[in-house]
C-alpha cells in the first residue's frame, strides 16, 4: 500500500531571539542573534493508507510541532514531509470560531478555511448540525454556546468535510460522556472506511485500541517506533520510572554505612531466575519466577533468620510482598551465619512492565528490617494482554440468572 | 499570487463579509456607519478649512464646491489609510488560523483591501447621487474610475501584504505606519489644491504619487483640474511595483513568518 503520509529525516529548528532588538540585529545587520531549538530532529516514519497511526510523547517533546508541519502550517527546516490527500486538522477544534456569529456561519467559515466551496460546504451542513445536536442553537451567535457546545460543533466540522486523513490532537475529550462515546464511534467508522487516521493523544488506551502502530517522541527524536502496543508500553515504562526517581526512597541500611551502623545481618546476594534455575531478566506474562536468596545473619542477631520478597513495579507501585513462614525452616543454613532461601512463584500473571525485587532481612516478628537492597533485581515483563492495571486476574464471565 | 487569490475566493469572501459584519455586529444602525463616518470626517474638514481656514478649490467662492473637490479625494485616501493600517496586524491578529492550517497568507491583506474598498464604493455611491442631485456630476469621464480602482487595489494590496509581513518581525512597522499616514495626509493635495504649493513643496508633491491618485479622482468625478498624464503614469507604476514588492517580501519571508507568531 503507498503511503498516506511520508516523513523523512525531519528536523525543525526554532530560532528563539532575545527580543525585537536581536531580530533586528540578525536580520538587518546580518549578526546572527539567535539559539537555536531542535523541536524535532531526524524524524522519518510512514503512515499507509488506512492505518491509524499514534503519536505519543511527553508535553514539548515536539508533537504539535511535527502536527504543524503535517497541516502544513509550518515548514520543516530540514527533511521532507509529504501528506497524500486532504489533512483535516484537529488541531485545535474551534479555533476558527468567532463568537459573534452564528453556528452555521461558522461552519461556513471553517470550511472555507479547509479550502471548499461553498456548495460543497451545503452538503455536509445539515449532517454537520445533526451530529453536533445543535439544532435549536445553530443560528445563535456561537459566543452564546456552552463549552460544550463549543466542542461539539468543532469536533463535527473537524469530521465533517469527509477528509482522507483525519488529525486528531487532544479531541477525544469532547463534552459529556454520551457524546464522547459519539465521537469515539465516529472515528472508529472513519477507520473502518479506510480513512488515515494520526492520532496524537495522552490518553494512552486509546492509542493502544485504536492504533496500529506509533511512535513515541522524546525531545524531538524518535525514541521508539512500531506495533501500538509496544510503543506504548515502553512510553509507560519510561514514564513511571521518572515518576518513581522524583520521591527520593530513604533506605534504612545502604552497604557503605553498614559498618557505622553496627549492622548484624544483610543480603548477600540475590538471584532471579525461571523454573530451569536459569537466571533471567526478561519474562512473559504468566511465567514462574524463583528467586534465590542469600544472607547473612551476624553474631548480633537474635531471633528466627527470615526474608522478605517484594515485587514492585517500576513506578514504586507494590504487586506483593512474600515472607518466608516464621518458623524460619523455609531457610537453609549453609554454614553458621550464612542463610539461603529461595521463593518460587509459580505463576506471575503480570501485565507488561518493568518491574524490581526488594530484599528485606527480618527476623520471626517481621517488624525489624535489618537490611533492605532496593531493585536488587529489575526485571521485564511483556504481554499482550491489553488489560489495565497491575496483574491480570483470573476471571470468567457468566450470564447473570 | 493572483492564482492563490483565486483559487480561494470563496474563502475570501468568507473573510469580507465577517470582516465588514463583524465589524459592526451588535450596532443598531449597522452598515450607515460606513456611511456616516465619512460624511462625518467630511462636514469636519470643510467647516475646519472652507470656512475657518477660507481655503477654495478653483474660482468658485462656495463653500460647498470645497466640499465636492474635498470628498473626491477623501474617498480613495481613507480606504487606503484603513486598509494599510488594518492590515498591518493581519497576520498577528490571525496567528491563531495562520498557525493551525495551511493558510493561504494573501488572503488576509487581501480581505482586508477589499472590505475597505466597499465602504469606499458606498461612500462613492453616496457621492455620485450628491453630485446627480446637485447638477455637479461629469459623465464624461467617470468610466474611467473603474481603472483608478483596480490601481488603487493593486497598489493598496503590495503595501498591505509588505506591511503585514514586517509586522510580524518588527512590530514597531505598525506606529510607524500611523506615523506615516499623518505625514502623508498632509503632503498630499487633499485638504487644499495641487496648485497652492510652491517651490520646494510642489515637488515634494509631484514626488508623492498619491497625490496624482486623489487628482485623478478628482478629474473623474468633476472634470477639472486636469491631471498631468506623466503623474498619473508614474503613480499606475508606483501601483505596480508596489505589488511586486509585496509579492517579493512575502515569498521571501513566508517560511519564517509562522514560526514568529
Amino acid at each position: 500500500m503507498k503511503p498516506a503520509v511520508r516523513v523523512s529525516q525531519l528536523s525543525k529548528v526554532y530560532k528563539l531571539y532575545w527580543g525585537p532588538r536581536s531580530l533586528f540585529k540578525e536580520m538587518v545587520l546580518r549578526v546572527p542573534s539567535h539559539q537555536q531549538f531542535w523541536a524535532l530532529k531526524e524524524i522519518s516514519f510512514e503512515v499507509s493508507e488506512g492505518e491509524a497511526f499514534g503519536i505519543i510523547g511527553e508535553n514539548g517533546a515536539g508533537k504539535t510541532t511535527l502536527l504543524q508541519i503535517l497541516a502544513g502550517a509550518t515548514f520543516p527546516t530540514s527533511g521532507s514531509a509529504n501528506v497524500q490527500g486532504k489533512a483535516s486538522a484537529l488541531l485545535e477544534l474551534t479555533a476558527g470560531f468567532h463568537p459573534d456569529f452564528t453556528g452555521r456561519e461558522n461552519i461556513y467559515f471553517s470550511g472555507a478555511l479547509a479550502g471548499l466551496s461553498r456548495s460543497q460546504i451545503q452538503e455536509s451542513e445539515s449532517e454537520i448540525i445533526a451530529f453536533s445536536e445543535l439544532e435549536e442553537f445553530i443560528d445563535k451567535p456561537v459566543k452564546t454556546y456552552s463549552s460544550g457546545m463549543h466542542v461539539r460543533l468543532g469536533f463535527a466540522l473537524a469530521t465533517g468535510f469527509d477528509p482522507s486523513i483525519l488529525v486528531i490532537d487532544e479531541a477525544l475529550a469532547v463534552g459529556d460522556q454520551r457524546f464522547q462515546k459519539k465521537c469515539t464511534d465516529r472515528i472508529l467508522n472513519f477507520k473502518r472506511k479506510g480513512c488515515t487516521i494520526l492520532f496524537c493523544s495522552h490518553n494512552l488506551y486509546q492509542v493502544k485500541t485504536l492504533c496500529e502502530r506509533a511512535i513515541w517522541l522524546k525531545k524531538g527524536r524518535i525514541a521508539a517506533q512500531g506495533v501500538s502496543q509496544e510503543v506504548v508500553d515502553r512510553y509507560t515504562d519510561y514514564v513511571r520510572e521518572d515518576e518513581s526517581k522524583s520521591p527520593p526512597v530513604s533506605s534504612p541500611a545502604v552497604e557503605s554505612d553498614r559498618d557505622s551502623k553496627r549492622q548484624i545481618c544483610w543480603i548477600e546476594k540475590t538471584v532471579l531466575s525461571d523454573a530451569e534455575h536459569r537466571p533471567r531478566s526478561e519474562f512473559e506474562s504468566g511465567d514462574p519466577l524463583q528467586v534465590d536468596i542469600w544472607c547473612y545473619f551476624g553474631p548480633g542477631f537474635e531471633g528466627i533468620p527470615a526474608v522478605a520478597v517484594a515485587l514492585v513495579r517500576n513506578d514504586g507501585v507494590c504487586v506483593y510482598t512474600a515472607s518466608s513462614n516464621t518458623a524460619g525452616d523455609s531457610l537453609r543454613q549453609e554454614s553458621l551465619h550464612h542463610y539461603h532461601a529461595r521463593v518460587v512463584f509459580p505463576e506471575t500473571p503480570l501485565l507488561s512492565g518493568r518491574y524490581y525485587l526488594n530484599v528485606v532481612a527480618t527476623d520471626q516478628e517481621k517488624l525489624q528490617a535489618y537490611d533492605i537492597v532496593e531493585r536488587a533485581q529489575t526485571f521485564t515483563v511483556s504481554s499482550t494482554d491489553r488489560g489495565i492495571g497491575l496483574v491480570r486476574l483470573h476471571h470468567y464471565w457468566i450470564e447473570p440468572k | 499570487m493572483f492564482a492563490t487569490l483565486l483559487y480561494n475566493k470563496y474563502l475570501i469572501r468568507e473573510l469580507v463579509t465577517r470582516d465588514v459584519r463583524g465589524r459592526y455586529v451588535g450596532s443598531i444602525i449597522g452598515v450607515f456607519w460606513s456611511i456616516l463616518n465619512p460624511v462625518l470626517q467630511l462636514t469636519l474638514y470643510t467647516v475646519v478649512f472652507s470656512t475657518v481656514m477660507n481655503m477654495r478649490f478653483g474660482d468658485d467662492p462656495s463653500w460647498g464646491r470645497f466640499a465636492l473637490y474635498l470628498f473626491a479625494a477623501l474617498l480613495p485616501w481613507m480606504a487606503l489609510q484603513e486598509a494599510i493600517i488594518r492590515s498591518s496586524r493581519s497576520f498577528i491578529e490571525n496567528a491563531h488560523l495562520i498557525k493551525k492550517l495551511r493558510f493561504p497568507l494573501e488572503t488576509l491583506p487581501f480581505s482586508v483591501v477589499f472590505s475597505s474598498f466597499i465602504h469606499q464604493l458606498l461612500g462613492t455611491v453616496v457621492f455620485v447621487l450628491v453630485l446627480i442631485a446637485i447638477q455637479a456630476f461629469n459623465t464624461r469621464f467617470f468610466a474611467l474610475v473603474f481603472l483608478l480602482f483596480v490601481f488603487q487595489i493593486v497598489m493598496t494590496y503590495g503595501l498591505a501584504v509588505t506591511v503585514a509581513c514586517l509586522n510580524v518581525f518588527f512590530r514597531d512597522i505598525a506606529q510607524i505606519i500611523g506615523v506615516l499616514f499623518m505625514l502623508m495626509f498632509w503632503i498630499t493635495p487633499i485638504v487644499y489644491p495641487k496648485n497652492r504649493a510652491t517651490g520646494l513643496f510642489q515637488i515634494l508633491l509631484n514626488c508623492n504619487p498619491l497625490t496624482h491618485m486623489v487628482e485623478a479622482y478628482r478629474f473623474v468625478f468633476l472634470g477639472n483640474p486636469t491631471p498631468s498624464a506623466w503623474g498619473v503614469l508614474y503613480w499606475i507604476m508606483f501601483s505596480l511595483g508596489a505589488y511586486l514588492v509585496g509579492q517579493f517580501v512575502l515569498s521571501r519571508t513566508r517560511r519564517e513568518l509562522v514560526d514568529l507568531l
